[in-house]
Parts: structure tokens; sequence; C-alpha cells
């Protein structure tokens, strides 16, 4: 009997269990099926490939040694053949992140890689690189009451009067041990994303916003050696920069002939929401003055830079 | 489709100089061009860098994984390169698991290994990193030696094998089978013309000696260390006791390391600082 779940307001059909995704207990028909499969190693009719990944027209395949192969199709499908142990926990950090963005992006919606939380406002989004500090601030947010809306992933979506909507994803974030420490949040129980790794999946489903919502702010996060923080505005070209940077998966859109959607997509979001770069000194994490500052900056109306 | 030259070398050994001599005379312009926006950069164990040419993120991986997937995002680099890269690295050149070599051979133009007198790399490595001499020669003289191998948490840098000095140096000069042309930070210092003109025909650029003259005294130790006060430079590490651009010269470790460590290094690595004229 497979699990159902929701997910960026797609209805999904696993025969794998995933307990970070949120159940769905209405029987409307699976937008998305997660099955287990045989995967080839490579597509014969590939037209791109990158480090293990391979694409063809509604195909992508991720080839990953020591966890399995993926193979994601027309935006409806996900087959995994695990290699042998299987570990469950290893597949669904793919199939959660790699796979899940591949569908979205499949069926056109833009998997944008950033934190988010909800505000009376819309949906305030982080995006920067690993290790800038999206999750430890949506934790942040969190202890100060409000909800999240992402993690690591999130899907946009444009109407034709322009109106840009966030899909959520689920409710768990990826905490350091040392970030989780410093938010008053004990590890005990949880599950690591690495057996090496002080970096653990933490649930938070009583502080998820799982409704669609309007898109308020998106701030880039970025550090630097001085000891000052800046918030600076952006003019819509680096809105737009940020918006490719922050793909996921942009490398294969190419290859899935996506490549003129997500420009376009991309254009229409950064021409009309309002975004700005946050820079903080890179050592100590000074947690609560970034969080101050940004909750300033979001919490006053805000117009996009001409 | 385009090639990488690698800028490789031991952490401290004049990577960074190396770096603003080439984009003083790639870019030609007259002034001294701004030292936080460097050629060869960022640096290839960037993890950012990682995350974005391998399609999954580094901190989803093991080690082990992390390093079979470094070849493959090179290759994937290179291929999306519109003109030939200039990479920093610091890693040893090593293989991973799938006996691949982390820096391939198909993709490589040239590599520039810079190599430096152990000593004075320990005291330069030791005012960088903000740790003991001490610290550095355990590192320098461990066959295993590693950085940013922090099983707590990842860093902006990927982890890195070094090895041993005198394997580091062993593993590109030697066993890389790479193209490799050895130039030696003290003749750099000494000689800098013969030295950067090495650089530049190594590379296959063309040899245009007012070009290389500009761009040897627009790279000077006093022009960094002018622009480094004036602006900071952002790949000096918060924890840094000293200057990233510090003193410039050959010979601190005569009066800043211990002779007792000093002489561990000497006993370790002797037959490669002998070999490099360092003995």
């Amino acid at each position: 009997m497979p699990y159902s779940y929701k997910v960026f307001g797609l209805s999904v059909e696993s025969s794998i269990l995933c307990p970070e995704l949120l159940q769905n207990d209405v029987a409307d028909g699976a937008d998305i099926v997660i099955r287990f499969g045989e995967v080839p190693e490579a597509l014969e009719n590939a037209d791109d490939a990158g480090a293990r990944w391979q694409t063809a027209p509604g195909i992508y395949l991720l080839n990953l040694k020591r966890v399995g192969r993926f193979m994601v199709r027309a935006g409806r499908e996900i087959v995994i053949q695990p290699v042998e142990p299987m570990s469950e926990d290893s597949i669904r950090t793919f199939l959660l992140s790699t796979c899940l963005s591949i569908v979205l992006h499949q069926r056109k919606l833009f998997a944008l890689h950033v934190s988010g939380i909800h505000t009376e406002r819309g949906a305030v989004l982080f995006a920067g690189h690993s290790g800038a500090g999206k999750s430890t601030l949506v934790s942040a947010f969190l202890k100060r009451g409000f909800q999240m809306v992402s993690d690591d992933m999130l899907a946009l979506t444009v109407d034709e009067e322009d109106r840009v909507r966030v899909l959520p994803g689920f409710p768990q974030v990826k905490l350091w041990a040392d970030s989780a420490e410093a938010l008053g949040r004990s590890t005990e129980g949880l599950r690591r994303v690495l057996t090496k790794f002080d970096k653990f999946f933490a649930p938070t489903v009583d502080a998820f916003h799982p409704q669609s919502a309007s898109l308020h702010a998106i701030y880039l996060l970025g550090q630097h050696n001085s000891p000052e923080f800046s918030l600076e505005p952006l003019g819509q070209s680096d809105r737009f920069n940020g918006l490719l940077d922050n793909t996921w998966q942009k490398l294969t859109l190419a290859g899935l002939g996506l490549r003129e959607w997500h420009f376009m997509t991309a254009a229409r979001i950064a021409s009309h929401v309002y975004s700005a770069r946050v820079t903080r000194p890179q050592h100590p994490f000074r947690l609560a003055e970034m969080t101050d500052l940004i909750e300033m900056d979001f919490q006053r109306e805000l117009q996009p830079l001409v | 489709m385009n090639f990488i030259n690698w800028l490789a070398s031991y952490p401290k050994s004049g990577n960074t100089w190396a770096r603003i001599f080439l984009t003083n005379y790639l870019n030609n312009t007259g002034r001294p061009l701004d030292i936080n926006r460097l050629e060869g950069g960022p640096i290839a164990s960037d993890r950012d860098l990682f995350d974005r040419w391998a399609g999954v993120e580094a901190s989803d991986l093991s080690f082990d994984d992390i390093d079979d997937f470094r070849p493959h995002v090179y290759r994937q680099m290179a291929l999306h390169i519109k003109h030939p890269l200039y990479l920093k690295v610091h890693d040893a050149c090593t293989r991973n698991s799938d006996g691949d070599m982390l820096f391939p051979r198909d993709v490589t133009s040239a590599v520039i290994y810079l190599i430096r007198n152990p000593l004075d790399v320990t005291v330069s490595y030791a005012h960088h990193m903000g740790r003991s001499m001490a610290q550095v020669v355990d590192l320098i003289c461990d066959m295993n030696g590693s950085v940013y191998e922090n099983p707590k948490r990842l860093s902006p840098q990927l982890p890195q094998k070094l090895l041993s000095w005198s394997a580091h140096v062993r593993s590109w000069v030697d066993d890389s089978g790479l193209p490799v042309t050895v130039v030696r930070y003290e003749d750099m210092l000494a000689q800098p013309e013969k030295a950067f003109e090495c650089i530049i025909r190594a590379l296959k650029l063309d040899v245009d000696p007012i070009r290389l003259s500009n761009a040897i005294a627009l790279s000077s130790f006093e022009a960094v260390r002018q622009q480094e006060r004036q602006t900071g430079f952002k790949e000096r590490p918060m924890r840094a006791d000293a200057p990233f651009f510090r003193q410039g010269r050959s010979g601190a470790w005569r009066e800043e390391l211990p002779q007792a460590l000093a002489d561990r290094i000497i006993e370790f690595n002797a037959d490669m600082m002998q070999r490099f004229g360092y003995l």
C-alpha cells in the first residue's frame, strides 16, 4: 500500500516512507508517483550530461555509486533503484532535494534554492551559498513565532497577471549541531543527515505554513571578513541574476528543454519582487543582529527598485 | 569546451602573489588591479563552486563521495567555460576511490607548481591561521595531513588532503603525470622577471617584456600591502593574527621559528628540501 503525501501543493503517491512530508488524507489522485524499479546506468538518447547526471527531453537520470540510481520522468514519476544494502535515509536525501526539484521544473514550477518564512505581508525567502546561514536564520525566526515555508527548496508560480505565489515544501530544517545549540534546540533523537557529520534533520511540523502565499521579499545572504553588517536593495538585473543563481539544478534545464521558460519566468519574478543583499561578518555568526536587521526591513512595505 | 590551468601549491607558498601578477598581466591596464577580484579564484576546493557544478550538495555527501565527484565537477566547468581557466588549488594531487585523478588530465592545460621553503611556510601559515608554529609543523610532517576535514561542520572549503609537505610536492611534481612547471617563491622574489616569465610561458601566453615588467611592478609586495591596508583583502581569515600580506620575504623563519621545530621539519623533509635548494 503506497504512502500518500502533499508537497508544493501536489499529491504524491510513494512506495518509500517519507516521514518528512506532510500526509495527504484526501484521495485526490496522484500528481507524482515515487516507486522502486529498474533504472538504467545511463540514458541511451542523452542530450546533455553533468557530474553524475544525464538528461534527455522529459527525462533526468542521477547515478550515485553509493546510494542508487534515480530517474525522473515528465514531472510525474520518480523511479529509484537503490544499491545494496539499501539505505532509505540516503535515498530520501536525494529524493527530497535533487529529484523533487526536477519534478517541479518539469511541471514548470520554479524550484528555488531558498529557506523561508511566512509573514503577514507574505513569504520572505533567504538565498545564499551553502553555509551562508539559510537554515539557521529560519530557525531563529521560528523562535520569534514565525512559521516556515521552506528549509532549502520551494516552488514559485507566476500567474497571467504576474502575481508571484510561493508553494511551500515540507516541515523540516537541516541544522548543524552548533547552530542548534545556539538556538537552544536539542539534537537528541534527531536523525543525522550523514552518519559522520553533526548535521541533523529537525522536524518543524508545528511551525509550518503549508498553504500557498504571496511573495514579499527575497534576501541574498553573503558574508565578508569585516565586522559590519550591510543591507542593500537590489536593482532588477541583480534580482534576476539572484533568481538564476539560486535555481535548483539549473545546469540540467537546457537538456530538459526548459532554458527559455527558466529565463522568462526569472525575468517576470525579478520585475515584481523586492530583493536585497544582506552581508554579515564571517565570524562569529551574530545571529540575533542579523535577524533584527532583516526583520526591520521586511516589516515595511517594500517596492522593488526600478 | 576549454582547459584549466592549475595554480597549485602547499598553502602560503606564493599562490596569491602569482594570481595577483597574472591578473595584472592578463588585464594589462597600467594600474594596479583590485586584489579582491583576482584571476585564479575561487579556490578549486570552494564548496559553493562544487555545489553549483556537481548538481548535488557537498553537505549531503561523505568525504569519499565528494572526492569522487570532484574530477567530474572540473570536467563540467571545462565543458562550459568560454576561456581558459586559472584555478588556485592547495590539495595534493591524489586519486579518489574511483581511481580517478582529482585534477583530471583530460581538462588540464598546464600546472604551475609554486614551492617555498617549508620553514618559511610554517611561519607564514601560523600567522595566517592564528595557530601555533608547533601545530603547523605537526601538519607539515603528517603523511596524512589534511585541512577542512572537520566532521562537526562542513566549512566553506571542501576537505583537502595536503599530505606532508614533501608528499604534496611529490604528488604534483613527480606523480601527477600532468605538465608541471615548478616555480620557487624565492626566485619570484630574487629574479622576478625570470620567474614570472617562466609562468607566462608555461601558461602558453605571449611574452611581452613591457607588460611583464609592468605586471611585476603592480603586484609588488608594497603595492598589494597598500591595497590591503586601504580596502582589506577578502581572502584573509578573520582569525589571522596579521595582515594577509605580512612580510613578503624569505628567511623569516630564522627569527621566528624555534630551532627544535625547524629541526623537525628538516628531518622529515630533508630530501625534498635538498632537491629544491632549501638545504
